[in-house]
């Protein structure tokens, strides 16, 4: 008896919460919307700024506000994690409602340009015809993420090519000599961790990994050919012989697991004797947090594929400036003048930041006023290999809706953590890559 | 029926004899050792508010990291905290008392929402009793990702997004809070009060002032304090409506703002900072934010006694 | 009495009653003071009343609108009702069974200990008078201060075997970096039974405890002299009244369980990325609306979601007797 009258009560209720149901969705239909595009129409605050930047970028803002005291802005400053989805949800928001988009933003992940020049968003203004001046400061290579469907939408603030940094000390008290080729670094880090135990040649754990060797070596990850079609195929010539060249290193016990930012990173740091690895690994990470003594790392050019004249390397990192494009008059005025501020101005380029300046001009005094340290081996060819590498990156690389750097760490970090083999955590990496492409909207391709 | 337990001055005393019983002595061991296991970490957690970043690194410092703790080391790494932040920093103390505000306001409006509606729910008899509940169950079921969006689009439709005011009225709505009103008057308070009131002539509102309120000083105490811990710890709701502003941002949105800027945990970003934000640092920013709910706690423990709910049977 | 003779709701005591009241009153008679009783019952309700309408019941109503629409995508921009298409794409998602199979993994493990924690030391707790009691039950509340994101320092701690108060047993099952810990997938059931037991039963001891409170001191008493120990108190006494309480702890517990968002969240950050950025269907649903911008996919499985959890919930709801007795 218990069970119809529950019964009863069920249905009675669900018919109740059903009513209230149907009213509120004939009041939200007749106020709200679908998530349709965001609104077309711009705006004009009559010249106020409000800009988005993270921790580090908030001296940038500050360094502007202190150079335009005439120009009202305020400064927002945001949660920098990388990869964090903090600001995609906040401009979602903005997208629904309409209006509420700062007037440039530094972007915390370098894919959140994906999202921001996507159909359903839309933010980043095209700045090709804008700010054509500053553009023609870059090196093309550096622009190349920025360059969606040849108009430039977003300036980088810092370049990040991957040099080739090696222990310069250990490689003279021991008779190595440098490789120039990928496949040498290879076969020698496998001979030095089989002479010297323990010392390593490459670390494979972090986001930046495949970066590090996918990218340079070509090999389509990220390879975006319209804004619903990915170039991905991990069977790829240029895929294969990344692959070997970690498979090498694997086997050989010269690739630690560990990722560069591990908090265990820097005890395993002390024995990296060479690597493929950013600019900013000499102040960062060799400087600061794991200490390695003084005169002994040296970065040179980035290595060549064998049968190929030019190197070939990656980037890992390397923050992008996006404007709103739903400004107008005196608005993007200032607003324009804020990005020029950010990306070329020496009071932040060269004054306050701590990478290697995108635009070309500066980065001269940059070098000049970090060469003052003398904390590498050889200081001079260190930073002109910095300047070097810039050129050296390949273009069929775009940030995609997807991270690439994410379902590594999430496949072969695993993985490898485990003890598989590199086969293994090959094949769940580019499982894992095509299901993200395709749960993102993109239809895979395997050619271009 | 005069009853004998009413609000004694002794603590009453535990049922069964007063010796050292096999029962007694398992109970008062279980506890403790729960106890142990409880404290344990959190004792070490605070230890490394008080430690310095390079001894926790190189694992000196003893048992729970207890033989490193100073003073000093504290006040090093408030230094630090107080130092993130545009603008000169400081911002932290700014995220605490917005906190404050919204927890406090939204704890307010819960118990003026929940209480009277806890007791109608469950003493009085009307049409859709059974849906409200039924409604307020949903409510509490519903998976809250997606309710964002329309209350972002609510609060945007008045203009006070990054307003601290509509997050603590949004907070208000607190049906976990009416249930724990409703379960306590339906347990507490048997419906021949409310009938004898009736009865004595007062109207149904007079009756909940009057008769209700006096014994639900306990359900208020314990409305009053779930709503100040789940309005200091909510994450969505502050991420959501006040994000875009950096002057009202809460502490628990601030702690992960702490995070992202750690060299442990987003290093690149942290490459550029001048604090430095590493395990103690951040254990003495999640310490400092953990004091309020303790406090809070400890001042509505009075309310959580037993012998507190005076004998609602009258002579 | 006709029905046109109501007793207005008055807020001064002593007036003289206007009818007599009584179990047996005609049906006219019930009527009209139901209906007084009713106009009460709704000023009473009326500030939760808007706050339920303003932020719960309008936005689950667009959240189900927002479920029948059709997503705007790159290649059709305009949106439009999509029927059920929505909840296809939920579906199909290759990663919704996992999600799933994770969700229970952890409430299988996690549920059970909670609940049986939870009764146990409430009862354990009350039946420990005075000081003793209190500082046990504030000691058992300490952890769950660290709610939300203050949780993620605690864990980076808990787990990094260089630095962990227990590093022993980690070394002992052989994990020697925090990164061993946390990106085995063997592990994440019990990690994260670990965070949310010690986050969430400090909470629920004081609620269950507040309900062992509740009980009259007479009806122990009774029942102490009827010659009950402690055992027998506990189990057949307090136990059955607080079967509303166990019920509710039950209930909220499991919701909070199959809607897990921010410790799988706080665990991928302590784990470097090691962790899949959708473990759980709530993390599914936000990456579908703010990764994919496909809000009806999101509210669609909101919606999923919603109905599993209240299927289940009305389940315990009605065994504990959660919404009443019946009515007179």
């Amino acid at each position: 008896m218990k069970t119809s009258r529950n019964r009863k009560r069920i249905f009675v209720n669900g018919a109740g919460v059903a009513l209230m149901a149907v009213t509120a969705i004939v009041l939200s239909a007749c106020s709200g919307g679908t998530a349709a595009p965001a609104a077309d129409k711009q705006t004009d605050s009559g010249g106020k700024l409000v800009i988005w930047v993270d921790p580090p970028r908030v001296p940038a803002a500050e360094a502007f506000k202190k150079a335009n005291p005439d120009i009202e802005t305020e400064v927002v400053q945001i949660d920098g994690t990388v990869g964090g989805k903090t600001v995609q949800q906040q401009f979602a928001q903005f997208d629904a409602a309409g209006s509420g988009w700062p007037d440039a933003i530094f972007f915390p992940s370098n894919d959140d340009i994906a999202w921001a020049t996507g159909s359903q968003s839309n933010y980043a203004a095209d700045l090709t015809d804008l700010l054509p001046d500053v553009i023609s400061g870059y090196d093309p290579a550096v622009l190349s993420m920025c360059n969606i469907d040849d108009k430039i939408r977003c300036l980088r603030n810092d370049a990040a090519p991957d040099v080739f940094w090696y222990n310069a000390k250990f490689f003279k008290d021991n008779g190595y000599t440098v490789p120039t080729t990928w496949e040498e670094y290879a076969t020698l880090g496998a001979t030095i961790a089989k002479d010297h135990p323990g010392k390593i040649s490459g670390f494979l754990g972090d986001a930046y990994a495949p970066d590090r060797y996918l990218w340079a070596a070509n090999c389509p990850t990220n390879d975006r050919l319209s804004e619903t079609e990915a170039h991905i195929n991990l069977a790829d010539p240029n895929c294969v012989r990344g692959k070997d060249v970690i498979n090498t290193l694997v086997t050989g016990k010269a690739a630690s697991t560990l990722g560069i930012f591990d908090a265990d990173a820097s005890k395993a740091g002390q024995d990296l004797v060479m690597s493929p690895g950013a600019l900013w690994w000499g102040d960062y990470l060799f400087k600061t947090t794991w200490k390695l003594p003084a005169g002994e790392m040296q970065a040179t050019a980035p290595l060549t594929w064998a049968g190929e004249s030019k190197p070939s390397t990656g980037n890992e990192g390397g923050g992008l400036w996006g404007m709103s494009s739903h400004i107008k008059g005196k608005e993007l005025t200032n607003a324009e003048k804020f990005m020029t501020f950010v990306a070329t101005d020496p009071a932040w380029q060269v004054e306050l930041t701590t990478g290697l300046p995108a635009y070309g001009p500066v980065q001269d005094d940059w070098i000049a006023k970090q060469s003052e340290s003398k904390y590498f081996f050889d200081t001079e060819a260190t930073f002109a290999a910095f300047k070097g590498a810039i050129s050296d990156v390949p273009a069929n690389h775009n940030y995609m809706l997807y991270n690439t750097g994410s379902v590594w760490t999430e496949t072969v970090t695993p993985a490898l953590v485990g003890g598989k083999s590199v086969d293994d955590a090959w094949k769940a990496f580019g499982d894992e890559l095509n299901n993200q492409a395709k749960a993102q909207g993109y239809t895979v391709v395997d050619k271009r | 029926m005069a009853s004998s337990a009413t609000i004694d001055s002794h603590t009453p005393q535990a049922v069964g004899s007063k010796q050292w019983s096999l029962g007694r002595l398992a109970r008062i061991v279980t506890m403790v050792f729960v106890a142990a296991l409880f404290i344990f970490p959190i004792v070490g957690f605070v230890a490394m508010a008080f430690r310095d970043a390079d001894a926790v690194d190189a694992g000196t410092g003893g048992f729970l990291g207890l033989g490193g703790v100073s003073w000093d080391n504290a006040v090093y790494s408030w230094g630090q905290i107080m130092g993130f932040g545009s603008g000169g920093g400081g911002i932290f103390l700014r995220w605490m008392g917005n906190s404050l505000l919204i927890s406090v306001g939204g704890a307010l409006i819960a118990v003026v929402a929940a209480i009277p509606a806890g007791y109608a729910l469950s003493r009085l008899r009307f049409r859709f009793r059974r849906t409200i509940l039924f409604a307020t169950l949903l409510t509490m079921v519903m998976p809250n990702t997606v309710l964002v969006i329309p209350l972002f689009l609510e609060v945007n439709a008045i203009g006070a997004v990054g307003q601290l005011w509509p997050v603590a009225v949004i907070m208000g709505f607190f049906p976990f809070g009416v249930y724990l009103s409703y379960i306590h008057f339906m347990t507490t308070m048997p419906p021949e009060l409310v009938e004898a009131a009736r009865i004595d002539g007062l109207g149904e509102v007079a009756i909940f002032f009057q008769v209700a309120t006096p014994i639900s000083r306990q359900a208020i105490a314990l409305v009053t304090f779930f709503a100040f811990v789940a309005n200091w710890t909510n994450f969505f709701l502050p991420l959501a409506l006040l994000t875009s502003n950096s002057q009202n941002k809460t502490i628990s949105i601030g702690i992960q703002e702490l995070i992202g800027a750690s060299p442990l945990f987003n290093p690149t970003v942290a490459a550029g900072l001048d604090v430095k934000l590493y395990m103690p640092q951040l254990a003495l920013a999640t310490f400092i934010s953990m004091l309020p709910l303790l406090a809070v706690f400890i001042g509505a423990q009075r309310f959580l006694m037993r012998g507190q709910t005076v004998g609602a049977v009258k002579g | 009495m006709t029905s046109g003779t109501l007793v207005r709701p008055s807020r001064s005591s002593g007036k003289p009653p206007g009818k007599p009241t009584g179990p047996a009153l005609p049906h006219r008679r019930r009527g009209s003071l139901h209906r007084v009783e009713a106009r009460g019952a709704w000023t009473l309700l009326s500030p939760y009343l808007l706050l339920l309408l303003v932020a719960g019941v309008i936005p689950i109503g667009y959240a189900i609108y927002t479920s029948l629409q059709r997503a705007a995508t790159p290649l059709q921009p305009v949106g439009g009702f999509g029927g059920v298409q929505s909840f296809v794409t939920v579906f199909s998602d290759y990663r919704f069974f996992s999600t799933f199979a994770n969700i229970f993994s952890v409430l299988v493990i996690w549920l059970p200990l909670m609940i049986i924690a939870i009764v146990g030391l409430a009862l354990l707790v009350h039946a420990s008078p005075g000081r003793f009691g209190n500082a046990m039950r504030f000691i058992y509340y300490v952890p769950g201060a660290l709610a939300g994101v203050a949780n993620f320092v605690l864990w980076v701690y808990l787990l990094n075997p260089a630095q962990s108060p227990i590093a022993g047993f980690w070394h002992a099952i052989g994990f020697d970096t925090i990164k061993a810990v946390t990106a085995n997938p063997t592990n994440l059931p019990f990690i994260l039974t670990g965070m949310l037991f010690l986050q969430g039963v400090g909470t629920w001891i004081v609620i269950v405890n507040g309900g062992l409170n509740g009980i009259p001191d007479e009806v122990l008493e009774a029942a102490s002299i009827d010659g009950a120990n402690a055992w027998h108190l506990a189990w057949h006494i307090k136990l059955p009244l607080i079967r509303p309480w166990i019920g509710y702890a039950a209930l909220m517990n499991l919701a909070y369980g199959f809607q897990l968002f921010l410790e799988p969240y706080l665990l991928d950050q302590v784990a470097s990325g090691a962790l899949p950025d959708q473990v759980t269907p709530t993390q599914l649903g936000y990456a579908f609306a703010f990764s994919n911008y496909n809000f009806p996919a999101a509210a669609a499985m909101s919606i999923v979601l919603l109905v599993i959890t209240l299927g289940i919930g009305l389940l315990i709801v009605f065994r504990s007797g959660l919404f009443g007795e019946e009515e007179k």
